[in-house]
């Protein structure tokens, strides 16, 4: 691209804008990584747990919990890593950053006040999770995130209208349908459109 | 009677880098040489002069051992780059 050549017509600049909005909007960051790691520790910790509690003697199986501290520290790895590597970052990559500390700091602060909600956590934490999956969604225009934020929705419904035996099964689900099935799906759509 | 159009953002590279600028929070250099298609030097002498009107705000530094230039459009940018768009729909009776 040549400067200071020749008078740009207003139609020219019109398009030269249009062309640049264009490719500055398909740099959005591939963020299936976190879905798919989060999805797996998630879905490892609550079978483990349902595993635990019906075929061994093991009092602590909710110490499987602890399997979060691996995921943030792999995602914070993962994060400055592809933050060094990147060149750019768009508006929407910093909203959806936003987006998942918010989501972060609200699950410190329910964790923090555990005691006082009597341990009943999940509802809450399904909510935020929904919350977060639905604006990444809406934010990359990507429907199955969308779904997959309402699936954790719904899971709030389970808790509170199911059994404890049903919610065996109902929680993974809610992971896959929420987590796993959109990371998947994201990660291959980025493949496709490398 | 109709503006006259920015001189600054009224050629062709120099609205290319506003336009992608205006997207993201901000850009490297080599990002920007990219999606321009330019050579470094003139993309350079254009950097430069959006940073002398205050368009855009440029940071040098290293990226390892490897120097490093991020470009970010400022507040001023902004407004001149949403005037030039107003002008342009006036010459253009959108």
């Amino acid at each position: 691209m040549e400067a200071e050549k020749k008078t740009l017509k207003p139609e020219e600049s019109l398009q030269i804008i249009e062309q640049m909005i264009q490719k500055a909007k398909t740099n959005l960051h591939d963020s299936s990584f976190y879905f798919l790691l989060w999805g797996w520790i998630i879905l490892i910790i609550v079978i483990g747990q349902s595993l635990l509690k019906h075929f061994t003697n093991y009092d602590k199986p909710y110490l499987l919990w602890m399997l979060i501290i691996f995921g943030i520290i792999a995602s914070a790895i993962y994060g400055i890593k592809s933050g060094k590597k990147s060149k750019v970052m768009s508006h929407f990559d910093r909203l959806n950053f936003l987006n998942w500390m918010i989501f972060l700091g609200s699950y410190f602060i329910i964790l923090i006040f555990m005691k006082d909600f009597n341990y009943k956590i999940s509802p809450i934490i399904f909510i935020l999770a929904g919350n977060a999956t639905l604006m990444t969604g809406f934010l990359i225009k990507f429907r199955p995130l969308i779904i997959g934020g309402f699936v954790f929705w719904a899971g709030v419904f389970c808790q509170f209208l199911l059994s404890h035996q049903l919610l065996e099964f109902v929680f993974p689900l809610v992971i896959i349908f929420g987590y796993l099935v959109p990371g998947y799906m994201l990660k291959f759509q980025n493949k496709k459109n490398a | 009677m109709l503006k006259k159009l920015d001189p600054i953002l009224h050629s062709e590279l120099r609205l290319a880098v506003m336009s992608l600028l205006i997207s993201l929070t901000k850009a490297e250099f080599t990002y920007l040489k990219e999606q321009t298609n330019a050579t470094a030097g003139n993309l350079s002498v254009q950097i430069t002069k959006l940073e002398e009107v205050g368009y855009i705000t440029v940071e040098k530094g290293y990226k390892g051992k490897v120097p490093q230039t991020i470009c970010t459009i400022s507040k001023k940018g902004i407004d001149a780059f949403e005037q030039y768009v107003n002008d342009l729909k006036e010459y253009l009776k959108m």
